[in-house]
C-alpha cells in the first residue's frame, strides 16, 4: 500500500504538526471534554462528537483529527469510573465492567477496580493503536474474510456464554436470557422487512434503545435496592492506600492476568474492525471469554478482578480497530466512526485506499494514531491520580447519592437522542430490573440476550439469503467453521471440566 | 317592551357597526402585513436522518444561506429513526405556518411510508408543499471486478443472481430492475450503508449491486469492483464507454433516484411557499451547498420555480406509486 520511508516521513511531519499550538489546544480541549462526557452516566463520545461537528467546517484536517481523537481516546476511560462506583455504564462499551466492577465497589475495593481498569484500558488502547498501524496494509484482506456467516458464529460464541453466566441458577438464567432475546426482537427487521411487537408505536420501530435499558436495568433498579437497604454503596470499609499503591496494584493485576488482557485486547480489535457490531458486544464477548477461561468462573458477578480486566482491555482496544475500516473504506465500525466519516466529508478528506497513497492522507491517519495513543495514556493517568478521591463516592450516604444518581440517569437517558420516551423506557426497565433482582433472575444473562439476540438473528438470516437457503455456508467457509468449532468447544467446556474434576476426585 | 339603548339610537348602532368593520379591517390588514413580513421568527428545518450522513450535510449546507436570505435563523433539527419516518411524521403533523419545513429523500421516504408505515398517510404525502429539489444520486450497476458478468444482459441470462441492498431508494430501484428486466434475482438486505453493500459485492456475498457512482469509485480504482451500466444518461469521464439503461434497451430503468429536496406541510400558503422556493433556489447554488455536493460526489439539481418543482415531484411520486406492486 505504501513504502516504509513514506510512512516515516509522514510520521515525522505529523509529529511536527501536532506540536503546533492550535493542535495542542484541540487535543487538550478534546481530552477534557472526552473525560468529562465519559464520567457522565450513559453519555458516550458520539454525543460530544456530534456537538463538535459544526466546528469542523472551520478547521484544518489535522486540527479536527486532534480534537476528535482526543475525545475518543479519553471518553471510555471516564466511562469505567461510573460503572465501578455507581453501577452505571458510562458508555455502552462499559456495560460488562459493571458486572464485576460494581460488586468490587460494594466489597470496598473501588480504588483497586478503578486502578486496574485504567491500567488495562491504557494498555488496551495502546494495543489497539499498534494493531491499527500493523494492520493497515492487510485491512482489505481482513474485511474480505468477515461476512454474515462469520458474524453469526462470532455472536453465537457470545450467546453460548449465557450457559456459563447462568451457572448455579440455570433455569432462571436461561429464562432471563430468553426474555432479553425477545426484547431484542422488537422493531423493524431489516432482513425480512417485518415490523414486530411494536403495537403500532413508532418509537418502537427502531427497537428498544440500549442506553435506557442499561440505565434502567443496572442503575435505577440498583438505586431502588440501595434506597430500601439504606447506607452506602460500599458495604465494607476500604483500606485507603496512597495513589501510587493503587496504581502499582493496577499494574500488578494486569501483569498477573497478562494473557487475559492480551486475549481481550485482540477480541476488541477484531470486533472494532467488523463494521456494525459495536463496543457493547466487544465488552460482553471479552467478559464471557474471561469467564469461560477463568479458574474461578463461579466468582464472576461477585466482584472478580478478571471480570473488569476483560471488558476494559477490549473496549479501548476496539477504538483502534474501528478506525481501520473507516479509513480504508469509509465503513464506520461504530457510531462514533459515523460522525468521523461526516467530519472527513466536511474536511474534503477522501477516505478509502486512496487515503494512504497521498502524503496528506497519511498525515491525517498518523494524527489519529498518535493522538489516540496520547489521549489513552494521559486520561488513564489522570483517572489513576484521582482514583482515591473518586472511590470516596462509594461511601456517600444514600440520602445524598440517590437524588444525584436518579437525576444523572434520567438526564443521561434523554440526552443520548433527545427523546423523552427514552426516559420513560429507562424508568420502566428500572422497575423490571428490580423485579428480576428480587425474584433472583440474573440480569447479566438478560443483558447478554438483549444485546446479542437480534444481531445473531440478523447474521443467521443474511447468511441464508447469501447462500440461497443452504445451511452449508456455515461450514464451507474456513473462518466460519473455525468459529463454529470454538462455539461447540465453549458449549462442551463445562462438561469437560466437570469430567476432569470427577476423575481427579476419584483418584484422590 | 323597552327597546335597547343600541337600537333606540340609530347613530350609535351605526357607530358600533363601523367600529366592528374598522376593527376587522385593521386585523385583516395586520394579518396581511404579518404575512408580508414572513418570516418573523426562527424556522425549523427537520432532517429525518441522524447527524453526520449525506442528508444531514445537505441540510446543513443550505440552512446558512436560507437564514441569511430570510433574515431569521433556519435551525436544523435532526429527528431520526424509523427509517426517516419519525422526522417525516413530525413535519407532516406540524402547522402549515411556514415555520416548520423538512428535508425529504425521494422516492425512498415516500415508498417506505406507503409500504411500511401507513398506506393512507404515505399516499397523502404527495400533497406536501414541494419547495425545491436540491441534489440527486445517479445510480450505477456494479459487479465484482473479476465477475463473469460483463453486461446487464449477462445478469438477465444467468440462472440466478443476487444483489445487496441497505434499504431505501437503492433497494426499491434494485427491485424495480429485477422486475422490469425479468431476471431471476433476489435482494439480500440488512447491510448498513452504501459502502457496505459495495463491499458485499467485492467480497462475493452477492453478484451485483445498484448504487451511486461515487460510492464505488475508490473501490473500482483498487480493482475490486467494476460498473456495467449507467441508469441515467449522465455519463462520467471515468467510464466514457459504458452503456446507459436506454442504450441497453431498458428505457424504463432511466429513473433518477435519491432526490433530496425541501418540502413544507400540506396547505402552506402560496406566498410563503413562493418565498421559500425563491430562497431555496439561491441556497441551492450557494458555495456551501455546491461544495458539499462536490465533496459527496453528487450532482446538484437545477433551481426551479414552485410550479415546476411541484409538477416534477408529483410526476415522480405518481410513477413510483404505480410500481408499488413490483417492489414488494
Amino acid at each position: 500500500m505504501f513504502e516504509f520511508s513514506t510512512l516515516l516521513a509522514a510520521a515525522s511531519e505529523t509529529l511536527g504538526q501536532i506540536m503546533q499550538p492550535v493542535n495542542l489546544l484541540a487535543i487538550v480541549g478534546g481530552f477534557i471534554g472526552g473525560l468529562f462526557i465519559g464520567l457522565l452516566p450513559a453519555l458516550g463520545p458520539s454525543t460530544l462528537l456530534v456537538m463538535l461537528l459544526p466546528l469542523v467546517f472551520k478547521m484544518e484536517p489535522v486540527t479536527a483529527m486532534c480534537l476528535f481523537a482526543a475525545v475518543m481516546g479519553s471518553a471510555t476511560q471516564g466511562g469505567a469510573v461510573t460503572s465501578i462506583l455507581l453501577g452505571i455504564p458510562g458508555t455502552g462499551s462499559n456495560v460488562a465492567t459493571v458486572f464485576d466492577g460494581y460488586p468490587m465497589c460494594k466489597k470496598g475495593q473501588a480504588a483497586r477496580a478503578i486502578a486496574t481498569a485504567q491500567v488495562c484500558s491504557a494498555f488496551g488502547g495502546l494495543f489497539g493503536v499498534i494493531c491499527l498501524v500493523l494492520l493497515l496494509p492487510v485491512v482489505v484482506m481482513l474485511l474480505m474474510s468477515f461476512a454474515a456467516p462469520e458474524f453469526f458464529m462470532l455472536i453465537m460464541a457470545g450467546l453460548v456464554c449465557i450457559v456459563i453466566a447462568a451457572r448455579g441458577n440455570m433455569l432462571k438464567g436461561l429464562a432471563s436470557a430468553a426474555i432479553g432475546i425477545l426484547f431484542s426482537f422488537i422493531g423493524f427487521n431489516s432482513i425480512t422487512a417485518d415490523i414486530r411487537f411494536t403495537a403500532g408505536i413508532l418509537y418502537l420501530w427502531d427497537g428498544i434503545e440500549l442506553i435506557p435499558v442499561i440505565i434502567g436495568i443496572f442503575a435505577l433498579s440498583e438505586v431502588m435496592m440501595l434506597t430500601l437497604r439504606g447506607g452506602t454503596v460500599a458495604e465494607t470499609k476500604e483500606t485507603v492506600k496512597g495513589t501510587w499503591s493503587h496504581t502499582l496494584e493496577g499494574f500488578r493485576e494486569v501483569l498477573k492476568h497478562k494473557l487475559l488482557w492480551l486475549r481481550s485486547s485482540i477480541i476488541g480489535v477484531i470486533i472494532g474492525i467488523i463494521p456494525g457490531i459495536g463496543g457493547s458486544v466487544a465488552s460482553l464477548l471479552s467478559y464471557t471469554a474471561a469467564m469461560q477461561t477463568s479458574k474461578h468462573p463461579e466468582n464472576f458477578g461477585k466482584g472478580e478482578i478478571e471480570g473488569v480486566i476483560g471488558p476494559e482491555a477490549a473496549n479501548n482496544a476496539k477504538e483502534g480497530g474501528a478506525v481501520l475500516p473507516t479509513l480504508a473504506f469509509g465503513l464506520p465500525g461504530s457510531v462514533e466512526m459515523t460522525v468521523w466519516l461526516a467530519a472527513f466529508t466536511i474536511l474534503g478528506v477522501e477516505v478509502g485506499p486512496v487515503l494512504f497513497l497521498q502524503k496528506s492522507g497519511l498525515v491525517v491517519a498518523m494524527t489519529i494514531i498518535f493522538v489516540l495513543a496520547i489521549a489513552n495514556v494521559v486520561s488513564s493517568a489522570v483517572v489513576l491520580l484521582l482514583s482515591r478521591q473518586l472511590s470516596r463516592v462509594a461511601y456517600i450516604n444514600y440520602y445524598y447519592l440517590v437524588p444525584v444518581i436518579v437525576t444523572a440517569c434520567l438526564v443521561g437517558s434523554f440526552a443520548t437522542r433527545s427523546e423523552i420516551l427514552d426516559v420513560v423506557m429507562a424508568v420502566l426497565f428500572g422497575f423490571f430490573g428490580y423485579a428480576l433482582r428480587k425474584a433472583g433472575f440474573p440480569i447479566v444473562t438478560f443483558i447478554i440476550g438483549f444485546i446479542l439476540g437480534a444481531k445473531a438473528e440478523h447474521g443467521f438470516l443474511q447468511a441464508l439469503m447469501i447462500s440461497w437457503g443452504s445451511y452449508s455456508i456455515f461450514v464451507t467457509r474456513p473462518i466460519s467453521l473455525a468459529l463454529l468449532i470454538i462455539v461447540i468447544f465453549l458449549l462442551a467446556l463445562p462438561f469437560i471440566r466437570k469430567r476432569g474434576s470427577q476423575k481427579r476426585s476419584q483418584r484422590i | 317592551m323597552r327597546k335597547s339603548l343600541l337600537f333606540s339610537r340609530p347613530w350609535l348602532l351605526l357607530a358600533v357597526v363601523t367600529a366592528i368593520l374598522v376593527a376587522v379591517g385593521i386585523s385583516g390588514c395586520a394579518s396581511q402585513s404579518v404575512e408580508e413580513a414572513y418570516p418573523t421568527k426562527e424556522i425549523t428545518l427537520i432532517c429525518p436522518y441522524p447527524p453526520g450522513g449525506g442528508a444531514d450535510l445537505t441540510t446543513r449546507a443550505v440552512a446558512p444561506t436560507m437564514s441569511e436570505l430570510l433574515g431569521v435563523n433556519v435551525k436544523v433539527e435532526n429527528i431520526e429513526g424509523a427509517d426517516a419516518q419519525k422526522g417525516m411524521l413530525a413535519a407532516w403533523q406540524a402547522p402549515s405556518d411556514g415555520y416548520t419545513i423538512q428535508l425529504v429523500n425521494l422516492p425512498g421516504n415516500y415508498l417506505t411510508a406507503i409500504m411500511e408505515l401507513n398506506k393512507e398517510i404515505g399516499k397523502s404525502w404527495i400533497d406536501l408543499t414541494w419547495l425545491q429539489t436540491l441534489n440527486f444520486s445517479d445510480y450505477t450497476l456494479w459487479v465484482k471486478a473479476d465477475s463473469p458478468y460483463k453486461s446487464i444482459e449477462d445478469l438477465i441470462k444467468a440462472p440466478r443472481v443476487s444483489f445487496s441492498a441497505s434499504g431505501g431508494s437503492s433497494m426499491y430501484v434494485t427491485k424495480l430492475m429485477i422486475n422490469i428486466t425479468k431476471m431471476n434475482g433476489t435482494v439480500v438486505t440488512g447491510y448498513g450503508s452504501s459502502k457496505d453493500i459495495m463491499l458485499a459485492v467485492a467480497r462475493g456475498d452477492v453478484d451485483a449491486v445498484v448504487s451511486g457512482l461515487k460510492t464505488g469509485l475508490s473501490m473500482a480504482k483498487e480493482g475490486m469492483v467494476r460498473p456495467i451500466l449507467y441508469f441515467t444518461p449522465n455519463r462520467t469521464p471515468e467510464f466514457p464507454n459504458m452503456l446507459t439503461a436506454r442504450e441497453a434497451g431498458f428505457p424504463d430503468l432511466e429513473v433518477t433516484m435519491g432526490y433530496r429536496g425541501i418540502a413544507g406541510p400540506k396547505g402552506l400558503s402560496k406566498d410563503k411557499a413562493e418565498k421559500l422556493n425563491q430562497v431555496s433556489q439561491k441556497a441551492l447554488v450557494a458555495p456551501t451547498h455546491v461544495d458539499a455536493c462536490k465533496k459527496e460526489g453528487i450532482p446538484i439539481a437545477t433551481p426551479k420555480d414552485l410550479k415546476t418543482t411541484d409538477t416534477e415531484i408529483r410526476k415522480l411520486l405518481t410513477y413510483w406509486e404505480s410500481k408499488i406492486d413490483l417492489l414488494k
